[in-house]
């Protein structure tokens, strides 16, 4: 096949596409698991039931704006990561790393079973007036929900280095990151903390929620490999780096559009997972494992 | 500590309850009968049974079939669209075959044969079933045949469409299990020569599981043997895949057309992302693109499913009264599962049992299989009559979307065909 | 040899399940009774397996089902293709995944806590995808069919005994626990469990007293690998059908629950996490199939998870003992 410089650039933006909606899913993740070191198996299951609020809101009888709707997504997922934080991490908080896994996966069991009972295993789709407007800049043609997702991932970046560098919210999370014992030796409230960050990383995973899934549809079961592929992240970024976590989430977006676009897609996650494997065998500490902390 | 646990469980099942209740409240349309069809076989069974035992009878023996079919896990949509189509089947038949009331036990297999070598162990062992039916994941299908053998049950599979199947069953030494849906190799090769007949080159798209990947085997090579190049096999994920990078591929192969193997959900998802992309190839389809759960989900846009056209068994344009009815009963679209579930319950599994019972027969397994393997039942899709593979051959059809609604175009006749090496 | 009460404690409970498990078929000789048998057995020995590494080296390797499926695929060739017995299949998969395990053990054990679980996890989806895309290999998400059952060739005999029956596998797959808890007790109750106490302790400390970690933490993941290959390979004989799935997060997630929910680390614990880990799913379902949907049992049993996880933090194990003592009244240390 010659080298066609269109496809090369389709595939770019792909890659792109795909790295921002991997990293979208995996910041609320990497928030709560560098700052409380909860590894978090629902995640993905947190995903899913905000997936599924946005289609019954989408649904719904009165037709509201989507921003609204984006709004009202963001609220209740942050709503139910603090539901789940305060029932189920909240006690268990500073247990061993094996009982916040278990618990999770606990709680990754009853949320996709429940949305198999209330759903059915039908997957929904949830598409937007947006995800069928088709805009072609120099050719290439996309959704504007894909260039939303695009433009709405670089903001929530920016706004998170922001936000952990200049508020004092941010900081505090920073150092509750870098040295809990400390932190609750100088008297700060870190399970306040904790849930503030749970709040925190529900919203972000509602935003992604309701900005992804009317591209691909929500069905039960969906969460699971999306968890582990931001888990993968995490680890490759090195440890609960949230920029880390973001270029390893990007990595694995261009490895998946490029290595499929160019040789297999049967292999692409193989490829990536691989990669994932080989770095943690080459660097221990991740690919930016460096600083501790945020 | 005591007291939190019961304020946790107190919660959990308010939510659960909440959640339960308002779901069907909060979603019009698609989504409203969804709970319903759960908790239907126990109130069929239950409800129904009283007004159709006549009263000055003492009550006969119930009948009691086992559904082996994965119910959670990746492919419970299958399982769940089994199981509505068979409920309807049984209030269709008032709960009873001629006053023997019918009852449903459900062993979930998940789609895996680990889980349903279990499955049928229940079935067989603790429910003492007297017939099973099966089908979606063949896989699941090869590992529960040792066992269906030794449990001597016959059991009606829809939809298995694995063609090693075929060796194995009726003369290829399990006269146990029986396909009333034709697998690939039997649809594939008159498929493939509609399709090479019409362009040159394709690009063949499949679900990454055993449906996609076993059209696949089939397809790939047959294509080149009709007169057409398959200039690439891909396959995804169902569901959460984005198909971006394939149709940027599929594109720069510049294949006369697509050829997609995938269920109802992930298709919609591919077309739609098919238009973002902007292509215009013909496409070709295998599986759930022209289907009502096709068109509910690419409501918002018609254009998306136009003019597919696509090769299926047990759709709903060639028993349109069944869909009608399937429609009014759940306020969703008939899939091809929702009707294989349908056809093996009312057009194999009972008039087995009648016909058992006409002849003043017991109703022991061995009976029914008998009975199964003598039926010979028209249908709307053609003859329901097992050959020495226990193989029926219902008839396949073409079908495809225009204006957002399915259109039936063509039955075709499907023969048996040599399944040496598979 | 100084035998005291004491150190045959450890010893009562594993022979009073392997009675019980013997003696059992003798009331219901059921192929459903068998069938779950035979899963007690099976996931008593994948347990066990995942424990020695889990529980007493503490590394929490979520690839575990890497050497299950291996071991599975490896049989259906060398028994499908070659012709080898059950008991030549078996040893071959536990000697090639005890190989793995140590290749594997060195890459992996450079990385510990939870990098070492996720790497691990990676691991395992590698494996599966490559089996589900690896179509000439494995027959891929099609999964490879047709492995020939067990055939036994006892002495005094003209032919060999072809293992069909429920009852013949469960009696022929018993002596294989035995054979696990075997070895699960010698390595834990000797030399070599203090060593692994000491590595999952402190590893610092442990190599300050001579103790070399990645030495047994690698003698831990050999044994574990093979012990789950010979695993693999039987499973395949049984089932007659080998999938990716086998190899899927699935059966992980089960281990998880039973070495944790049960007791990690400790033998009782992991036998009572076993026992009713494996008997619970098919219980819930035949007893509760007319009553509630699969995905309510999935929910209970989330429920139950979570609640031991909460309200239960030293595992079941943990639970038993506690009642133990109040009714003996008297404080001891657990097994």
């Amino acid at each position: 096949m010659p080298f066609q410089l269109e496809i090369f650039i389709n595939h770019l933006l792909n890659g792109l596409t795909l790295g921002a909606l991997y990293s979208l899913v995996t910041l609320g993740l990497v928030l709560t698991f560098s700052v409380i070191g909860i590894v978090n198996f629902a995640h993905g299951d947190l995903f899913m039931v905000a997936g599924y609020t946005l289609f019954l809101l989408l649904n719904m009888s009165i037709e509201l704006p989507y921003v609204v709707i984006v709004a009202l997504v963001i609220l209740l997922t942050a709503f139910y990561a603090v539901v789940i934080e305060r029932l189920a991490i909240h006690p268990i908080i500073e247990k061993s790393w094996r009982t916040h896994a278990i618990t999770t996966i606990g709680l990754s069991i009853i949320l996709q079973n429940a949305a198999l009972a209330i759903f059915s295993a039908d997957p929904r789709t949830t598409p937007t007036s947006l995800s069928n407007t088709v805009i072609s800049p120099l050719g290439i043609r996309i959704s504007v929900q894909r260039l939303i997702i695009l433009v709405v991932a670089a903001l929530v970046f920016a706004g998170i280095q922001v936000f952990v560098k200049h508020t004092k919210l941010g900081k505090t999370m920073r150092a509750i990151s870098q040295n809990r014992e400390m932190c609750q030796v100088v008297g700060i409230n870190t399970r306040k903390i904790a849930l503030i960050t749970f709040a925190l990383g529900g919203a972000i995973t509602g935003l992604a929620a309701a900005l992804i899934t009317p591209l691909f549809s929500v069905y039960n079961s969906m969460g699971s490999m999306l968890t582990i592929k931001s888990l993968a992240a995490i680890v490759m970024g090195g440890m609960g780096q949230v920029n880390g976590a973001i270029y390893a989430s990007m990595l694995m977006g261009m490895i998946e559009s490029f290595f499929g676009g160019y040789v297999s897609f049967a292999y692409k996650d193989v490829v990536s997972f691989g990669v994932f494997v080989l770095v943690l065998f080459i660097r221990p500490t991740g690919l930016f494992g460096k600083k501790v902390g945020l | 500590m005591k007291k939190t646990l019961k304020v946790f469980v107190f919660l959990v099942v308010v939510m659960s309850l909440a959640l339960a209740a308002c779901a069907p409240a909060a979603t019009p349309a698609p989504a409203e009968p969804t709970a319903a069809p759960q908790t239907q076989p126990t109130e069929a069974t239950k409800e129904e049974m009283p007004p159709t035992a006549v009263p000055t009878e003492a009550p006969k023996d119930p009948i009691k079939i086992g559904l082996n079919l994965p119910l959670t896990g990746a492919l419970a949509f299958l399982g769940e669209g089994y199981k509505m189509g068979i409920v309807l089947a049984i209030e269709e038949l008032g709960g009873a075959i001629q006053g023997h009331p019918i009852e449903l036990y459900d062993a979930d297999n998940k789609g895996t044969p680990t889980d349903s070598v279990n499955a049928v162990r229940q079935l067989v062992d603790v429910n003492q079933v007297q017939v099973m039916i099966g089908g979606g994941a063949s896989s699941a299908t090869l590992a529960s045949m040792p066992i269906i053998l030794e449990g001597e049950t016959p059991s009606v599979d829809g939809s298995s469409t694995n063609p090693t199947i075929y060796n194995q069953i009726g003369v290829g030494g399990n006269p146990w299990l029986f396909r009333i849906g034709t697998d690939d190799l039997i649809m594939g090769q008159g498929y493939s020569d509609y399709i090479a007949d019409r362009v040159k080159s394709v690009s063949f798209v499949g679900d990454d599981n055993q449906f996609g990947r076993g059209a696949g085997q089939v397809y790939v090579p047959l294509l080149p043997r009709s007169g057409a190049e398959v200039l690439s096999e891909d396959y995804f994920d169902p569901g959460t895949a984005d198909y971006r990078p394939a149709l940027t591929k599929i594109k720069s192969t510049g294949a006369d057309a697509v050829l997609i193997v995938m269920t109802d959900q992930s298709c919609a998802t591919f077309m739609r992302q098919f238009r973002e992309v902007g292509l215009t190839q013909q496409v070709f389809a295998r599986g759930g693109c022209t289907t009502g759960l096709f068109n509910e989900n690419t409501k918002d846009d018609p254009k998306i499913g136009e003019g597919i056209i696509e090769f299926s068994f047990f759709m709903s344009g060639s028993d349109p009264d069944f869909a009608d009815r399937f429609f009014k009963r759940y306020n969703q679209q008939v899939t091809s599962h929702r009707f294989a579930g349908y056809y093996a319950m009312y057009h194999t599994v009972a008039p087995a049992i009648e016909a058992v019972l006409a002849d003043g027969k017991e109703l022991t397994p061995a009976n029914i299989r008998d009975a199964i393997a003598a039926l010979d039942v028209d249908t709307a899709v053609g003859k329901i009559k097992f050959d020495d593979h226990n193989q029926a051959y219902t008839k396949g059809s073409l079908t495809t979307n225009k204006d957002g609604k399915q259109v039936f175009l063509d039955e075709v006749e499907l023969k048996p065909i040599d399944h040496t090496g598979f | 040899m100084n035998i005291s009460k004491q150190s045959l404690r450890p010893f009562i409970l594993p022979i009073v399940l392997l009675v019980i498990m013997a003696l059992l078929p003798l009331f219901n000789q059921s192929g459903f009774t068998l069938n779950v048998l035979i899963n007690v057995v099976r996931w008593l020995i994948f347990a066990l397996a995942f424990d020695l590494v889990a529980g007493h080296i503490g590394s929490v390797s979520l690839g575990q089902p890497i050497f299950y499926g291996i071991g599975a695929y490896l049989t259906a060739y060398l028994a499908g293709k070659l012709g080898l017995g059950w008991l030549g299949c078996m040893l071959v998969s536990a000697f090639f995944m005890a190989l793995l395990a140590l290749l594997a053990g060195l890459a992996f054990f450079r990385i510990r806590h939870v990098t070492f679980a996720i790497g691990t996890l990676g691991a395992a989806i590698v494996t599966q995808l490559v089996a589900n895309s690896a179509e000439k290999l494995t027959g891929g998400a099609l999964c490879t069919t047709g492995v020939p059952r067990p055939q036994l060739l006892l002495p005094f005999m003209e032919s060999a005994i072809k293992i069909s029956k429920p009852i013949q596998f469960y009696y022929l797959f018993l002596p294989f626990l035995i054979l696990t808890l075997v070895v699960y007790l010698a390595v834990t109750k000797s030399r070599i469990g203090r060593a692994f106490t000491a590595v999952r302790e402190d590893e610092v400390r442990a190599s300050a007293v001579g103790i070399y970690p990645l030495r047994y933490k690698l003698v831990a993941f050999a044994l574990s690998g093979a012990l789950i290959g010979a695993l693999g390979s039987w499973q395949a004989q049984y089932v007659t059908v080998i999938c990716p799935s086998d190899m899927a997060q699935d059966i992980t997630t089960s281990l998880l629950i039973m070495v944790f929910v049960g007791g990690a680390g400790r033998l009782s614990g992991v036998i009572i996490g076993g026992v009713i880990f494996s008997i619970l799913p098919p219980f819930l379902q035949a007893v509760g199939s007319k009553y509630f949907q699969p995905a309510y049992q999935q929910i209970l049993y989330g429920l139950i998870l979570v609640g031991v996880m909460l309200y239960m933090p030293d595992g079941l194990d943990g639970l038993a003992s506690r009642i133990l003592r109040r009714f003996r009244g008297i404080r001891k240390e657990g097994v």
